[in-house]
């Protein structure tokens, strides 16, 4: 009923309903004033009044309150439209009173009122009747009515039942003993589907459970306790009651016939509770942003713990799970899957338990109101799968490139410097010899003087490549004794406070190219008296710390050098900080995970 | 010079991991050349063989070296401290473990900075830069340290 004409649909029914409730009250002061022989015979005026006010006005005006009221609640309309049908119907009762010629319509159409409550009850509030079986008894409830109850209607003698004179169109075959048989069948079909409706009611009860039942609960023992009534009321039928005790019951009946829409308000509120619940789930959602915090807020708006979310990744073609990682739409056994989309896209799945679909309301409103929380979700989904996924392949970029690293300058060592180291001492040999034979021209001596020099130099240059490619010193006897081989270097006195363990190459090669840059930069930039290297295992992580007490006031960011470092330690999942103000000194920290 | 060569251990191997050369030089002593490198041992050898020194077998190997000090107990070894299967440092131990009385000089393309501290707790008897190799260099070595 949603949609593109409700505003017509709406007035009409308000318009009808203020009309039959006005009515009603009319109905009542005429009845209670002028009296009809039926009501006169009503001996106790309290018995009656209750009838009168309780039994007329409040239970037609409450069923044609609550229906419009709940033809108003959005996706209720259905059972407004049924609630009103009801109030409408036991109305025609009192308007064929005062218009004979409706009687026999009246009579026949009067007892949809079964079978009309058995569909609201079966719809409430998923709208449709799902289950075969309950179609079926609903079926047979309206053929009863509309076909026998019909065909009662023109065998009957109207004056057996209303002493007045009577002229309608009724077709009728006054036929008292097929009337007899045929309202006998009524009866008894009239226990057997009203008996019917009642288990499948309470098997319907049965079967929900949880916060669907919070909000059912009302309509539906108010159902069942109508129904209950009105078969108890029929089989009375059975029994020949005094007036008096056929007043009193018929007054009780009215009265647990009043419970439904009074239930179904009490529905209507918890409905809109829940709907405040949707209004705590925006707040929640404002508060806690980020995949986790929208399952979390979506989970305890719905009352489902146990409730996933899984997003739609379109790039992949597949679902991933708040953490991006990827994740699986399909419902566990007793569990439901809820598709959101935006723009009719895919957005999302939330698996949660099967009895939210009985709050389809709820369901609804809470996935409206999250929508662009899910969108922001997803994105974020999206991007921390991505975020995963450099992360991992920077930190192996890195290693790598250390790993590349340690093996040329182990290549260079195995390799061309052993050549040169055994050149050079055969030049050496060469040079002793020429030395100790007399006579030798003294050209051929400085040459070979010369060639040695200039190995010697090769191979210095050589090992200084080395060095600056991995230390031999780090991957033979770990970061403290490097770091002590740098601080003999400095030209400032560096005194180091390095724990002897040992860590993973990446992490040792990361930690003293921090120390080997920081000092440089000591030595460049600090105007420092003396500088402290320590480094420390805390916890999973290296902590490693280079302070001087210097001029202070490096940039926050760190030269060229020091932004190479940070990024070779955040790649390593790690983070650098430099500590500068001016005149305080530099501390430049790092913090690596060896894991 | 080298008046004979042959193979131990592995005979015939194309893979030669020691050799026993006998050397017509007599003192200063006697000489075991421990690294990895031929080419390198090979200049040594004729290096120190013109200092006056007997090289009596070369190794590549830590195993190797161990195995071979053990029978020939020569004056002097010249470890090579980055070997494949193991490092000088640990050959060293062994040899001090099983007792040798050969006196052990480290030897490596690496700087003596480059081994920190271990070389001033190893039972060597001293660290020789690989291009400063020499007859007078060894010498010196070994006297300075002699008690």
């Amino acid at each position: 009923m949603s949609g593109s004409r409700p505003g017509m649909l709406r007035w009409a029914a308000i318009a009808a309903i203020a009309g039959a409730g006005v009515f009603a009250a009319v109905d009542a002061v005429l009845e209670h004033s002028v009296g009809y022989p039926w009501y006169l015979s009503i001996p106790d005026a309290l018995v009656g009044f209750a009838y009168i006010t309780g039994g007329v006005v409040a239970f037609r005006a409450a069923y044609a309150t609550a229906g419009v009221v709940a033809f108003r609640a959005r996706r209720l309309d259905r059972t407004g439209t049924l609630m009103t049908a009801i109030g409408v119907i036991t109305n025609l009762d009192s308007v064929a009173l005062y218009v004979h010629a409706l009687l026999p319509y009246a009579a026949w159409v009067g007892n949809l009122t079964v079978p009309l409550l058995a569909q609201l009850l079966l719809s409430y509030p998923s709208r449709v009747v799902r289950s075969r079986l309950e179609r079926a008894v609903l079926a047979a409830a309206y053929l009863q009515v509309l076909v026998v109850n019909g065909a009662r209607e023109v065998f009957v003698n109207l004056h057996h039942y209303y002493p007045c004179p009577c002229v309608h169109s009724f077709p009728t075959v006054h036929d008292p003993a097929v009337f007899r048989a045929l309202e006998t069948e009524s009866r008894i079909a009239y226990v057997v589907i009203g008996g019917a409706v009642l288990a499948l009611v309470f098997r319907r009860w049965q079967r929900s459970s949880g916060p669907a039942r919070r909000a059912l609960n009302p309509l539906w023992f108010a159902g069942l306790a109508t129904i209950t009534a009105l078969i108890l009321d029929d089989v009375a039928g059975f029994v020949r009651l005094t007036t008096v005790q056929n007043n009193v019951e018929s007054a009780v009946v009215s009265v647990i016939q009043l419970s439904v829409p009074v239930a179904l308000l009490i529905g209507l509120v918890r409905i809109r509770q829940s709907r405040s619940a949707v209004a705590d789930l925006v707040l929640a959602l404002d508060r806690t942003p980020g995949p986790a915090g929208v399952r979390q807020a979506l989970a305890s708006a719905l009352g489902d713990p146990s409730l996933t979310v899984c997003y739609w990744e379109p790039e992949n073609q597949s679902f991933v799970g708040a953490d991006g990682r990827p994740a699986d739409p399909r419902p566990p056994p007793g569990g439901a899957a809820t598709e959101v989309t935006t723009d009719g896209a895919p957005l999302a799945v939330l698996v949660h338990d099967s009895e939210l679909l009985d709050q389809r309301p709820l369901l609804d409103a809470v996935v409206a109101a999250a929508r662009l929380a899910l969108e922001n979700a997803r994105l974020q989904a999206a991007l921390a799968a991505q975020l995963e996924e450099v992360r991992a392949s920077r930190a192996r970029i890195v290693q790598a490139g250390l790993a590349q690293r340690r093996k040329v300058e182990r290549d260079l060592h195995d390799g061309a410097q052993q050549r040169l180291l055994a050149l050079s001492l055969t030049i050496a040999m060469i040079s002793d010899k020429l030395a100790a034979s007399p006579g030798t021209d003294p050209d051929l001596t400085r040459l070979a003087d010369t060639a040695c020099g200039e190995i010697s130099a090769a191979i210095g240059e050589l090992r200084e490549l080395g060095r600056g490619l991995h230390p031999a010193v780090l991957t033979n006897e770990g970061l403290a004794a490097a770091v002590e081989t740098l601080a003999a270097l400095a030209p400032l006195p560096v005194t180091t406070r390095i724990s002897p363990a040992r860590y993973p190459p990446t992490v040792e090669a990361t930690a003293y190219f921090v120390i080997s840059e920081a000092l440089a930069n000591v030595a460049r930039h600090a105007r420092a008296s003396k500088a402290e290297v320590t480094a420390c295992g805390d916890g999973d992580r290296l902590i490693v710390e280079v302070r001087d007490d210097g001029i202070g006031g490096a940039p926050a960011r760190g030269g060229s050098g020091l932004t190479g470092l940070a990024d070779r330690v955040a790649a390593l999942g790690g983070r650098l900080t430099i500590t500068s103000p001016p005149g305080g000194g530099t501390t430049i920290r790092a913090g690596l995970p060896c894991a | 010079m080298v008046a004979r060569v042959f193979p131990l251990g592995r005979s015939g191997a194309a893979e030669q991991t020691e050799t026993v050369i006998a050397t017509l030089q007599a003192r200063p002593g006697t000489l075991v050349v421990v690294d990895d490198h031929a080419r390198f041992r090979e200049a040594v050898g004729e290096r120190l063989a013109a200092a006056g020194w007997r090289i009596v077998g070369e190794a590549a190997t830590g195993a190797a070296a161990i195995d071979l000090v053990a029978r020939l107990a020569p004056d002097v070894v010249l470890l090579d401290v980055v070997l494949p299967d193991m490092d000088g440092f640990a050959v060293a131990d062994r040899l001090a473990a099983a007792g040798s009385a050969s006196a052990v000089v480290l030897t490596s393309g690496h700087e003596r900075g480059d081994f920190a501290g271990r070389l001033q707790s190893a039972p060597v008897r001293g660290f020789l830069p690989k291009e400063m190799i020499s007859g007078p260099a060894l010498a010196t070595l070994l006297a300075g340290d002699q008690p």
